[in-house]
């Protein structure tokens, strides 16, 4: 018989009462959602992993205070945001604005033949809280609402970066 | 540009560094810190309250410089066993635990010291000082077990959702 799949809220509340499986479970299934994120948030491969490192140092220390377990989702995603933006805040201090400006900018010598590949690669078009919203809404599959509370702004701020992201997007596959 | 075609990295590396966090060594390491900076602070309060003749002001300058950093080591390695190296429940309790008999071992050597000197009057003071530290501890403690039961209850609910069709 196949066991049921235990539910994320569960898991977490596993993790509260110190069961060490639940642990392997909560980083094997939350690993590739986060990496989803940050990766496609931040500017390289060791810099993702870092971030990342963070994020579940965070976790691990600061779960006990997850007071409604079914929030999970929102939790986590809130804390790899924050780390995402200590990052950005120490690259606007460390290098000069053009040179910023160049590390989003997309890599010209890219094969555009991938459709899927150029939409990704397109993201960096986007200014990042944009880019965070179509993130957390289309590829996280996350409600509105729930982006919103993640990003800490209204429901109608995540519709509008949304629509104005869809609009760059879509400026870039048609030209 | 962003990592977007990359696929993510292995969980080994966060595995151990959440097994390292999870483990308790160190974190006994620190409730035996605190246990001892306890008796030290208790021993040195009693005994400066307990000095039969007039000291001189270096002495008690010396002895609230003492007890001051006594007082400030339990606070932080307080707060670092219960908001920083606290990620279950179960070390809730064992911290909650480790208050309590730190708090009481301060009462005890804090009175028996005072009452061995023969001042009654610092005895009265150094216990009430104790048993407020004692119910703060006590307190913790049943936050802590009122938390797993809560957490536990939390469980049952969640699980009841998953296997109810």
């Amino acid at each position: 018989m196949q066991p049921v799949e235990q539910s994320d809220a569960v898991i977490a509340v596993r993790c509260q009462l110190g069961d060490p499986a639940a642990w392997e479970v909560l980083v094997v299934r939350w690993q590739p959602r986060l990496w989803g994120f940050i990766a496609r948030m931040v500017a390289d491969e060791q810099t993702a992993e870092d971030v990342l490192q963070t994020v579940w140092l965070e976790v691990v220390r600061s779960l006990v205070r997850l007071n409604d377990p079914e929030r999970l989702a929102a939790w986590l995603y809130g804390i790899a945001r924050r780390r995402i933006a200590d990052r950005y805040r120490a690259a606007y201090r460390r290098l000069p604005m053009e040179e910023f400006n160049d590390v989003a900018m997309l890599d010209e010598s890219i094969e555009q033949s991938d459709r899927t590949e150029w939409l990704a690669l397109s993201m960096d078009r986007l200014h990042p809280t944009d880019r965070e919203a179509v993130l957390l809404h289309y590829y996280q599959e996350l409600p509105i609402q729930e982006v919103a509370e993640i990003c800490g702004v209204p429901s109608g701020t995540i519709k509008s970066r949304l629509f104005r992201a869809r609009q760059i997007l879509r400026q870039v596959l048609e030209g | 540009m962003t990592t977007n075609t990359l696929s993510p990295p292995t969980t080994d590396r966060v595995l151990a560094m959440i097994r390292g966090e999870l483990s308790t060594p160190r974190r006994w390491f620190y409730r035996a810190v605190l246990l001892a900076a306890s008796v030290m602070t208790a021993a040195i309060l009693s005994l400066w309250m307990t000095e039969p003749g007039p000291l001189p002001l270096r002495l008690h300058v010396a002895f609230g410089a003492l007890s001051l950093i006594g007082s400030a080591w339990i606070g932080v390695l307080t707060w670092i066993l219960w908001r920083r190296r606290c990620p279950t429940a179960l070390d809730q309790i064992a911290t909650g635990w480790v208050a309590t008999g730190a708090c009481a071992l301060f009462l005890v050597v804090a009175v028996v010291t005072a009452v061995t000197r023969g001042d009654q009057q610092a005895a009265i003071w150094l216990g009430l000082i104790g048993m407020s530290f004692l119910s703060v501890a006590v307190m913790m403690l049943c936050r802590a077990y009122a938390w797993r039961e809560e957490l536990r209850r939390k469980l049952a609910e969640l699980e009841g959702k998953v296997t109810v069709p």
